[in-house]
């Protein structure tokens, strides 16, 4: 089997305050993007301060000291960028992807927000209001908001980190203050709790003397203690229903709890993965969707953000279809059971490894042409690989992994970990 | 604060070899990027437009759907196999005026690819078994579409600019959909496809003589169809606005429509400043009003839609309901504040460097690339236009585009609205945009 490794140039240094510096060139096109990652998500906030971590990060483009408010933005976009942010269960990100001679710029505002940024009550406030919209628009005023990322999350998980709502409750952002904005960012928002990601169009060399320049100045922190992102091991089947006002179908998720990150059973999940959920020429999709009709599109994977690399344990493996029935729901995990049982064969399993392969090559590849701010994707890969292996040329490595991977080991995977008792059902109701 | 001293220089196009088959058939092969792979669009000048009839509706989606379930030589699961072991897939869509055929596939199945496409498009076989699946998606999706905020009011929208031409259907009825058979659909399909207006876009990293070689094999013998298809809508200035009641909902969704007065294809680079001034920017002004001002919303953006011979600009905002009289007030605010005053040379330049620096970003993704060039193609734009676009912009001045605003705009909106009716009509419908249109 030829295999189509990427093999990308890949620079890694830290600064002596701990901030972590990875540089991809691609030269394919005379632009770059500039991404700082600071190691915060959802999963890090407190009890009554759910949403806060998203909250913060839109406070972050309110402006600093040298940049006033509605400047901001302003200031990148006028260079010839567009710029961005998201919060994810372990960071949060900020990036902009602009002209490959506006990369100077780009890593000053990056440094005035880290050391600099002015928040003040007005800006809460209306950030507050925009967040609030934000959860409307994709959750409260749609069918199916929030399904399945908010709802499953909530049910399979028991440790209250990993388990609540991340885009956070109304009442708890309308008592989010500006005594909380100040200690949130001194705990977090820091360069030795931070990776800079540059890739595209540039010199390595330039780029880290720039970042050594700006950042080296700013002392380093300590770090907050580790979470204890820890879960009871799950003994027995849990069933979840929930009415949803707005949808016209009924939907279901199933969810199982993934092998722990980067191990090799992690790997031969993320091929199972390929085999039996994503693309159409999936078990599941072959049967549900083509032979059995009962769904157009089946959605999910590991994680419900980024993909399998970006998050910290514990993940999920979860699965997603809107349907036409709810009484064929019984009908619809009877299939699941069986497609589970089939797989378990590892004649079977050989017969489909060569094309999962292929596929993990091709979303690979997929991740780093992503538009429309080029490079992002691999970003938070290799701020994911920075921050939790310490080791960002990992990128290079993966592939690999998944190539050493055997088809028992997958049956075996299957067997240990996509147990009917450590699974996780929700089924929607249709409430229009 | 820094200056923010960029100069971005006119885009260099990658290199584009351009073939025109026997038949008609447009090539442009792309090569591109570092990657071992090959993004290709085939798209087919057949859309909504093609369904004459009202009970035609859908049935371009429904063709969309069904084509890759079979042809010649190879059955729907065939298909699909073969995509996924040459790492890629096939996706195929429609829209108001073209049927698109997406497949990304690692470099060394390219040939592979054109050719099982060709087959698909040459020998459709339709295969009655997989019908009744095809149309169950069909209605589901028609379902999920009639309470989705966004897609009704799109659809009303459309509805009460192009009234009954295809353009302005809203949703079909699902008894046209369920009677849509292989009869049907195959006379469907003969009449409204001409292979002659095909377009191939292949990108990535390829052998171009071996690719063209294929092309030429697989599509050549290709003549097919007669293009069966509506005129382009008439449109008249029948203005109107309409509410669609969603009981409950925490916010309204809007979108206020304006045609644009005497519109012709050398204002665009004028037209594309304007709406980035006015709506279609993170940065600009509604944007900056609505949403950094005032946290009315979340997510506002307005937009040009281009054809030949006319051009509209939407706004498009979920606005939260108590605030959607205000937000109505604070666009029309910001439309007249343009018509009133030039904008200054500083924000005028500022946002030149945006779109100049956007233009650099969408020539850097496989899809984006193409769907640039397939926009040129369809308006009949010379693709030159994108190497001079940059520096079209910069000859851009606050007088020339005061000038615009004031030849392209008008009062004359059209607006749709998907919001709680109890809670907001009585405060909007005396708006005096609202009072000069009729209510639909």
């Amino acid at each position: 089997m030829q295999k189509n490794n990427i093999n990308l140039p890949i620079t890694y240094s830290k600064l002596s305050n701990g901030l972590r510096i990875v540089v991809a060139q691609d030269h394919s096109s005379p632009i770059a993007t500039v991404a700082v990652f600071y190691q915060v998500g959802f999963r890090s906030e407190i009890k009554g301060r759910t949403g806060f971590a998203h909250l913060f990060e839109h406070l972050m483009f309110q402006g600093t000291k040298n940049i006033p408010k509605n400047k901001f933005i302003k200031l990148i976009e006028e260079t010839g960028g567009i710029v961005n942010g998201t919060t994810q269960p372990d960071f949060t990100n900020y990036f902009e992807t602009l002209p490959a001679q506006a990369v100077e710029m780009a890593l000053w505002i990056e440094f005035e927000r880290m050391i600099n940024p002015q928040i003040t009550q007005s800006e809460l406030n209306n950030q507050r209001d925009v967040v609030k919209n934000e959860i409307k628009v994709n959750v409260l005023n749609r069918p199916y908001g929030g399904f399945p990322w908010i709802d499953m999350s909530e049910k399979a998980f028991m440790n209250w980190q990993n388990n609540h709502n991340g885009y956070g409750d109304m009442d708890d952002l309308s008592a989010a203050s500006i005594k909380d904005v100040k200690s949130f960012y001194s705990d977090y928002y820091h360069p030795s709790n931070a990776t800079i990601v540059v890739t595209g169009d540039v010199d390595p060399n330039s780029v880290i003397k720039k970042i050594e320049e700006l950042f080296s100045q700013i002392p380093a922190k300590k770090l907050m203690p580790e979470l204890d992102l820890t879960e009871p091991q799950q003994r027995k089947e849990s069933r979840h229903y929930k009415t949803d006002r707005l949808a016209p179908k009924p939907a279901i998720c199933i969810a199982y709890h993934a092998p722990p990150r980067m191990s090799d059973d992690f790997f031969a999940l993320g091929l199972f993965d390929q085999m039996f959920l994503q693309g159409e020429d999936s078990l599941l999709n072959k049967f549900l969707v083509r032979e059995k009709g009962i769904t157009e599109d089946i959605f999910g994977g590991i994680s419900f953000e980024g993909n399998m690399f970006t998050s910290k344990d514990p993940m999920l493996w979860h699965f997603s279809m809107i349907y036409d029935d709810l009484n064929s729901s019984k009908q619809i995990i009877e299939f699941v059971d069986k497609l589970l049982e089939d797989a378990s064969n590892e004649k079977k399993i050989a017969e489909l490894l060569p094309v999962a392969r292929t596929k993990i090559d091709s979303s690979l590849f997929h991740v780093l042409q992503r538009g429309p701010y080029k490079g992002i994707g691999l970003a938070e890969m290799l701020a994911a690989f920075s921050f939790y292996d310490d080791d960002p040329f990992l990128i290079n490595e993966i592939q690999d992994r998944f190539y050493d991977i055997s088809a028992e080991q997958i049956t075996n995977v299957i067997k240990n970990y996509l147990k009917k008792t450590s699974r996780n059902i929700l089924f929607v109701k249709p409430g229009v | 604060m820094k200056d923010n001293n960029i100069e971005i220089a006119d885009l260099n196009l990658p290199g584009i070899v351009n073939k025109k088959l026997t038949n008609g058939i447009d090539i442009s092969l792309i090569e591109y990027g570092n990657l071992p792979l090959v993004n290709m669009q085939f798209i087919i000048n057949i859309g909504s437009l093609s369904e004459i009839k009202n009970e035609q509706q859908w049935l371009t989606s429904f063709l969309a759907n069904y084509l890759k379930e079979g042809s010649k030589q190879y059955n729907g699961s065939n298909i699909i196999d073969l995509f996924a072991s040459y790492g890629g897939s096939i996706d195929i869509s429609s829209s108001d005026d073209d049927l698109f055929i997406n497949v990304e596939v690692l470099s060394k199945f390219a040939n592979n690819a054109i050719q099982i496409i060709a087959d698909i498009l040459k020998n459709p076989n339709f295969p009655i078994q997989e019908q009744k699946r095809i149309k169950d998606d069909l209605l589901r999706n028609l379902d999920l579409l009639q309470v989705d905020p966004q897609s009704l009011t799109s659809a009303r929208l459309n509805h009460l600019i192009f009234h009954d031409h295809p353009y302005g259907r809203e949703f079909p009825q699902k008894k046209n959909i369920e009677k849509f058979s292989y009869s049907i659909l195959q006379s469907f399909y003969k009449n409204a496809i001409d292979s002659s207006k095909t377009k191939i876009y292949l990108l990535g990293k390829f052998d171009s003589n071996q690719v063209d070689k294929q092309l030429e094999n697989s599509f050549g013998d290709w003549v097919f169809g007669h293009g069966n298809k509506m005129k382009s809508p008439k449109l008249t200035q029948k203005n109107a606005w309409s509410l669609i009641d969603r009981e409950e909902a925490h916010q309204s969704t809007i979108k206020i429509a304006m045609r644009l007065n005497d519109f012709s294809l050398d204002q665009y680079p004028s037209l594309i400043l304007i709406n980035a001034l006015l709506g279609g920017t993170f940065i600009s002004r509604i944007t900056t009003n609505i949403r950094e001002d005032k946290g009315y919303s979340y997510s506002p953006i307005s937009q040009l839609s281009v054809d030949k011979k006319y051009c509209f600009w939407t706004q498009t905002a979920d606005v939260s309901t108590e605030v959607t009289k205000e937000s109505f007030q604070e666009i029309f605010f910001e439309i007249n504040r343009l018509t009133k005053t030039a904008p200054s040379v500083k924000e005028l330049n500022g946002m030149i460097t945006h779109l100049s620096g956007l233009h650099l970003i969408r020539f850097s993704t496989p899809r984006s690339i193409i769907a640039q060039l397939f926009f040129a193609d369809k308006l009949g734009i010379q693709r030159s236009f994108f190497e001079s676009y940059i520096s079209m912009l910069q000859n851009l001045t606050p007088q020339l585009i005061f000038d615009q605003v004031n030849k392209s705009f008008n009062e004359n909106y059209f607006i749709a609205i998907a919001g709680d009716k109890k809670n907001i009509y009585e405060k909007i419908h005396k708006i005096k945009y609202f009072t000069k249109i009729k209510e639909f």
